[in-house]
């Protein structure tokens, strides 16, 4: 063969080889390595790295292989990595997408963790445990758990003599409006009440209809309940506030809401502890409540993010992950989760003193009412992002009203649950 | 040459070839024929696919959501190519003279092309956000303003429109610059000599003859349109009401948030057909016009 065809040849063994895969690394005689997925990116990251260390450090049978990508690369690429085989033996999950991965058969039922007394479900949040249940089987063990709370601003709340958080939501609504300071002419200049995502955030307006008798979608997930009067009530209160008192920016995502509270801009604004770190560091003196009571009932929305097993994951794999599964879920583990990162404990027989280091901590144990937002149902994302975020940002923009629009909207969720 | 030699040449050129043909059928024409495939099934990534025919097609024609996003792609191609094009050309005639600077205009202008999409729709994003963004409280100090920036239903497409622009124009404005340094000397010469001003030389001689880089620019920059993706899902999410939602952004939803990837494969495709139906109209229209010399 002519050199330059050998060199040319080379080149194409090299080429293929390149595009070979990897070895799944490790043989039966040594620790079982199980990866593991999650989209813990922001200033959780070092905690989550922490407790994987000292978990593969605590013994020698496995380890855990962790990659930390955005939940959108996640979301992505999970499906297709479990079907080329090449998918994480344990992967998190937010729990408004676990229906829809559990439905495609991706995870595996994770019963004995729970039968063998690995973990105690008594001693986890409720919401976890119901976020986690598909069919009568659990499919996953809690990560992290909090529910939605109200951060305020305190310098805001003194300027505006008000005594301190709102103990109702109506009364919220009127500090709100007495909180605002609107300049249409410099909306540069404005400050906001209570800034009110409709998009990229926990569902604000599902737990303001929520607290006043209304909903999306029925507990037993058979009908919407966006066009009953309760619901049509509450948005009419809300769309009103927002559009003729301007206490918030109309449209806003979470990250907007978060960017105006930072700036001092926004007196009031519902997010989970992660935002605890960059309002401290904005330098607002800021103050956690739970979101008060509505006319029917104290609600917040649950924020659960939960650990699911890869339904090919062998036995030892299996095993492995069980192990990794009790050690995350344990008091030290929890503990020192709470502490670094503002969450409450997964555990709740964790007494509130162990984690009174962290006040973000502390104020995040006593949310109450957490409720799963379109919880089981595998068209959540269509229901949430189809419907509901289009319908209140017609709403909020004056494109009809809500006795218009919310019917409207029941009927296209009421098509998407008879496709359940 | 003998035909062994050219043979053996031959045989030579298709192994110096493997490699590149390797990764261009494994990463392009493989997945092509994937999603073609797909596109005939309810594939839902995971599981066994069932094969479907033609449902998943017939679907787009009755889809609503299918064409909006359409009207939306159309009305964003239709402003973004001719605009950014025409800048492009206007940039291009500019920084061809020997200007002070030029070096550093050029770069400036090449740059956003190389930047992230994604990186810099988070930084338009926050100039145009209408409370704590420069451009909108500039704005206001003229007594302009543009509502409520990206959620604003009247402006957030030409938001988005804005960034796309702003992103691609400096890209053809490198294409005209070569295709204006491609002119001969000697044309343009002639054309002075004969007494032509600059609209003249511009338009009997320059225009012309950069009619095969125009046709190149035309055709990229609406493939660049078609495929608007980043500063949708950056900047606006598709909304305020599905107002910027493009077609790459349904079939991204369609496959990896409702996890139809049959349904969004048969998009894919028709996005590919659409793609391949406007190209083939201007490659039609630029070459009975283009000028050889």
């Amino acid at each position: 063969m002519p050199r330059r065809a050998q060199l040319a040849v080379v080149a194409l063994v090299i080429a293929v080889a390149g595009c070979g895969g990897d070895d799944d690394g490790g043989d039966s005689s040594g620790p079982t390595t199980i990866t593991f997925w999650n989209g813990f990116t922001d200033a959780d990251r070092p905690a989550v790295e922490e407790i994987v260390n000292r978990f593969n450090e605590s013994q020698d049978e496995v380890v855990v292989d962790m990659t930390i990508q955005p939940w959108d690369v996640i979301n992505q690429t999970l499906l297709s990595a479990y079907s080329a085989g090449e998918g994480p033996t344990i992967v998190a999950m937010g729990a408004e997408q676990f229906a829809g991965y559990v439905s495609t058969g991706a995870w595996a039922p994770i019963d004995e963790v729970y039968d063998e007394g690995l973990l105690d479900p008594a001693t986890l949040p409720a919401a976890s445990i119901e976020a986690t249940t598909y069919e009568g089987e659990r499919y996953g063990v809690p990560m992290s758990a909090a529910a939605g709370m109200l951060y305020y601003n305190r310098a805001l709340f003194d300027e505006a003599g008000l005594p301190g958080p709102p103990e109702s939501l109506e009364q919220l609504a009127e500090y709100a409006v007495t909180l605002t300071d609107y300049h249409p002419a410099d909306e540069t200049n404005s400050v906001y009440g209570f800034a009110l995502p409709d998009h990229g955030a926990l569902p604000h307006w599902p737990v303001l209809l929520w607290a006043d008798g209304g909903g999306v979608v029925a507990d037993d997930n058979s009908r919407s309940l966006l066009g009953e009067p309760a619901s049509i009530e509450a948005a009419e209160f809300w769309t009103d506030l927002l559009i003729n008192e301007h206490i918030s920016p109309i449209g806003l995502s979470g990250v907007e809401g978060d960017n105006l509270f930072a700036a001092g801009k926004a007196a009031m604004v519902i997010n989970g502890p992660w935002s605890s770190g960059a309002f401290t560091e904005a330098g607002i003196d800021y103050g956690i409540a739970p979101i008060p009571p509505g006319k029917a009932t104290q609600v917040s929305a649950a924020i659960s993010v939960n650990m699911h097993l890869a339904a090919d994951a062998s036995d030892a794999e299996r095993a492995a992950a069980y192990q990794f599964f009790a050690f995350w879920n344990s008091e030290e583990s929890q503990t020192y989760w709470a502490i670094e990162t503002g969450y409450p404990p997964n555990r709740t027989d964790i007494p509130p003193s162990a984690v009174a280091e962290n006040p973000t901590s502390a104020g995040f144990a006593e949310a109450v009412g957490a409720r799963l937002y379109l919880q089981g149902l595998t068209k959540a994302s269509q229901i949430n992002d189809d419907v509901v975020i289009p319908t209140i940002q017609r709403m909020t923009r004056g494109e009809g009203t809500p006795a218009e629009l919310l019917p409207e909207a029941a009927a296209q969720i009421d098509a998407l649950l008879a496709q359940e | 040459m003998s035909r062994r030699i050219q043979r053996r040449r031959t045989r030579t050129a298709l192994a110096f070839l493997a490699p590149a043909l390797t990764v261009i059928t494994v990463f392009v024409l493989w997945p092509m024929a994937s999603a073609l495939r797909a596109s005939f099934t309810d594939s839902r990534i995971l599981g066994e696919a069932e094969w479907v025919g033609f449902e998943n097609y017939t679907r787009l024609l009755s889809d609503d959501r299918f064409t909006n996003a359409l009207k939306n792609t159309a009305w964003y191609a239709l402003v973004t190519t001719p605009v950014s094009v025409a800048l492009a050309l206007g940039f291009a005639l500019l920084l061809n003279r020997r200007l002070p600077g030029r070096g550093a205009f050029r770069a400036v202008l090449f740059f956003p092309f190389v930047a992230s999409l994604g990186v810099v729709s988070i930084a338009w994003a926050f100039l145009l956000d209408p409370q704590v963004g420069l451009v909108n409280h500039w704005l206001n100090q003229i007594g302009l303003s543009i509502g409520d920036g990206v959620r604003d239903p009247d402006w957030a497409m030409p938001a988005v429109m804005l960034v796309g622009i702003w992103r691609n124009t400096g890209f053809f404005m490198v294409m005209y610059l070569a295709g204006l340094q491609s002119i001969p000397r000697d044309i343009r010469e002639a054309a002075v000599i004969d007494g032509a001003g600059p609209v003249g030389r511009f338009r009997y001689v320059t225009w012309p003859l950069l009619s095969n880089t125009t046709m190149f620019v035309m055709i990229i920059a609406s493939i660049f349109a078609f495929q608007a993706f980043d500063q949708m899902y950056v900047m606006t999410a598709g909304g305020p009401f599905f107002r910027t939602e493009t077609l790459v952004m349904l079939i991204f939803d369609t496959g990896f948030r409702d996890f139809e990837m049959g349904y969004a494969s048969a998009m894919s495709w028709a996005l590919v057909a659409i793609i391949l139906l406007l190209s083939l109209v201007q490659i039609g229209y630029f070459r009975s016009r283009a000028v050889r010399y």
